[in-house]
């Protein structure tokens, strides 16, 4: 993280393709210094942004485990998410609390951003959130019901964590409640 | 878990549960949501209760996974699906499965099962002391204490307990009891005391032993 809260695309972009299983994929992907998430291309070809990267190489190359989405509106939806974090996640000081509050709004309904179950969206937020859970304060998260239930969730992937600390959660809601003291 | 009531007070306790997890259990669907959604007759209504609505649709979309999820109440024992990890769960793919490898640890499942029915194992207890403050030195701590000890639940069994002076003429109640770990629910307990929001400022756990 630099002083203008830009988050180092390269080590997480390098962090989740190892994530997902795409390690011997590493080398096709042009990850040198100052390399960022919008303007990641492939060695061969003229695939460029790291959405369209990781969809492809998760399909050719991944677990096949659906991670893209397993119907047509699912893919959807991981692809709008994954759009999503380029455009206000990938700079720590656009995550806003509007923004934040949009998608707490969004998981009202849903256990994961793309429906019910795991998908390439929710790795990627994680690391882009990350900093910003960590700094924020237990009232703070508590704004935010449902992202940080979801935050909570996705951090118990130990393998997703790697060196990240595990975020804090207070398991009885603290600050707006019926049964409160304050 | 006490995770079966399904009246609407029933409902609105598990929608407070969820509102801070995932899962009734942990962080991958286990048997106690299985036993949970199996007591909910209906979809719940979203606007009232969003966060079970949220769990519930969740756990239906598993289909008849759903029993499989591990744990051990009711259904198969914590079976075939899959023992490495809990997010293959979330992945929801378990084809990979080894047939001789499944085989194998079915019938070590049968031995396991059989034997365990000759013998029932030890409930797993805990004494557990709390301290329950009260608001001000006007709290009239007898009477706390009495509240305290009507809570009635299955496998709670109220001890000894003792006026504990914090300072500026505040006593707070030290009391300990022993739990069934299966059958009570701390944070549940912890809750019901500090419903009695007259008296109860708050409630921690000052220890906590397994026996």
């Amino acid at each position: 993280m630099g002083a203008t809260g830009k988050l180092d695309d390269v080590e997480i972009m390098k962090r989740l393709l190892k994530y997902f299983g795409l390690t011997d994929s590493l080398n096709l992907v042009n990850l040198s210094k100052g390399t960022t998430m919008k303007d990641v291309r492939l060695k061969a070809g003229d695939l460029q942004g790291f959405n369209y990267i990781l969809i492809e190489l998760v399909n050719t190359k991944g677990l096949g485990l659906n991670l893209s989405g397993r119907s047509a509106e699912q893919r959807a939806l991981v692809h709008q998410w994954l759009q999503y974090n380029i455009l206000h996640l990938t700079d720590k000081t656009s995550i806003t609390e509007y923004v934040l509050k949009e998608m707490d709004s969004y998981l009202v309904p849903c256990t994961f951003f793309a429906g019910h179950n795991l998908t390439l969206a929710d790795p990627v937020i994680y690391l882009s959130l990350y900093p910003v859970f960590m700094d924020m304060s237990f009232q703070e998260k508590e704004k935010y019901p449902n992202l940080s239930r979801w935050f909570r969730l996705i951090q118990e992937d130990s393998e997703l964590r790697g060196k990240n600390k595990k975020v804090p959660f207070a398991s009885v809601p603290l600050y707006n409640t019926t049964n409160l003291f304050h | 878990m006490a995770f079966t009531d399904s009246s609407p007070a029933g409902l609105k306790k598990l929608n407070e549960h969820l509102r801070t997890r995932s899962y009734v259990e942990g962080y991958a669907p286990s048997q106690a949501d299985t036993a949970a959604f199996n007591a909910i007759k209906g979809a719940p209504n979203a606007n009232d209760l969003p966060y079970l609505a949220r769990w519930y649709n969740h756990i239906k979309s598993y289909g008849d996974l759903r029993k499989q999820f591990p744990g051990a109440a009711g259904g198969k024992p914590a079976a075939a699906a899959a023992d490495d990890d809990d997010d293959v769960d979330l992945f929801g793919d378990d084809d990979e499965d080894d047939n001789e490898a499944a085989k194998v640890r079915e019938q070590r499942l049968a031995e396991y099962a059989a034997k365990k029915e000759k013998k029932p194992g030890p409930i797993a207890k805990s004494s557990i002391v709390l301290d329950v403050k009260p608001w001000d030195d006007e709290t009239d701590m007898k009477a706390m204490e009495a509240k305290v000890r009507e809570i009635v639940m299955d496998g709670l069994v109220w001890g000894a307990s003792k006026f504990v002076p914090v300072g500026y003429g505040i006593n707070k109640l030290q009391i300990i009891c022993v739990v069934e770990d299966d059958k009570v629910s701390i944070d549940l307990l912890t809750e019901t005391i500090q419903d009695y929001e007259d008296l109860v400022q708050s409630v921690d756990i000052a220890a906590f032993n397994k026996i």
